[in-house]
């Protein structure tokens, strides 16, 4: 699902100190074409779990973190289904689902 | 949420058809180049929702020991509704849930109107839904007609025109 996981940011850093200059530009430029777009595609794969919150599904919209959709609001298709997104401003805290 | 979570609900996955946390899904943009046959959610003029208790203020939902009033205002409640929903997409065979006056709701969007020339979506669509028809966003100004679910005991007093 991504590309570049943690391990490889870290190995990839620690790569780019024996790069020049120019090539490591080169390596941020990529990097941020490739984030722009993923989020201009939007056709990537999310792992599902439980709302933040109890009280978030009472918005009716699903929670997103900030960096998978910069803009809040916009409305996506889940599976084919049509929801908006939302971003998750309460803290994730123990709780029994509702709804 | 954690990077690459999305955080749905027990009625949103019940929806959608998710059986398992931590199932992955496909996001797609709405509308999208890839959803040939999907149009752009169009503004709601009117929706039709049918309601029934999830949780009551001062006790469980939909039960008749409860002596606290059971009556809404329709004209409130769309009130109520269209302030808190403005700018969300609902679609028709959608369930939803909502606040109103301390006591917790669950609805069924039984149709979306969109007015002028384009029809009324009343049918629950195929799942999933193969169109954009039966999607609408809410607006402040659109026009929303609670019915009572079967079995409910809740009494919404309809508004006078």
């Amino acid at each position: 699902m991504y590309p570049i996981t943690v391990q490889q940011k870290e190995r990839d850093t620690i790569g780019l100190k024996q790069h020049s200059p120019q090539s490591r530009r080169t390596y941020v430029l990529k990097l941020i074409s490739w984030h722009y777009a993923r989020v201009a595609n939007r056709n990537t794969r999310l792992r599902v779990t439980i709302s933040p919150s109890e009280a978030f599904p009472f918005t009716n919209c699903v929670a997103v973190n900030p960096l998978d959709f910069p803009d809040e609001l916009v409305h996506i298709l889940i599976n084919g289904y049509p929801l908006t997104v939302r971003y998750d401003v309460t803290s994730l805290t123990s709780y029994k689902p509702l709804v | 949420m954690a990077l690459g979570s999305i955080g749905i609900s027990l009625a949103q996955r019940r929806w959608i058809g998710i059986k398992e946390i931590g199932a992955e899904v496909t996001i797609e943009h709405f509308p999208s180049s890839t959803t040939l046959n999907r149009e752009a959610p169009k503004f709601a003029q009117a929706i039709e929702i049918e309601v029934d208790f999830l949780q009551r203020a001062n006790g469980n939902g939909n039960n008749n020991n409860n002596n606290t009033l059971l009556y809404y205002s329709a004209k409130d409640m769309c009130m109520s509704f269209v302030d808190d929903f403005r700018g969300i997409v609902m679609t028709t065979g959608q369930q939803i849930v909502f606040m109103f006056q301390g006591d917790k709701f669950i609805g069924t969007i039984k149709s979306v109107n969109f007015g002028g020339d384009h029809p009324i979506a009343s049918v629950p669509p195929p799942s999933p839904p193969q169109s954009g028809d039966g999607t609408g966003i809410i607006l402040a100004d659109t026009k929303v007609i609670f019915s009572k679910a079967s079995g409910s005991t809740i009494t919404i007093i309809p508004s006078v025109p």
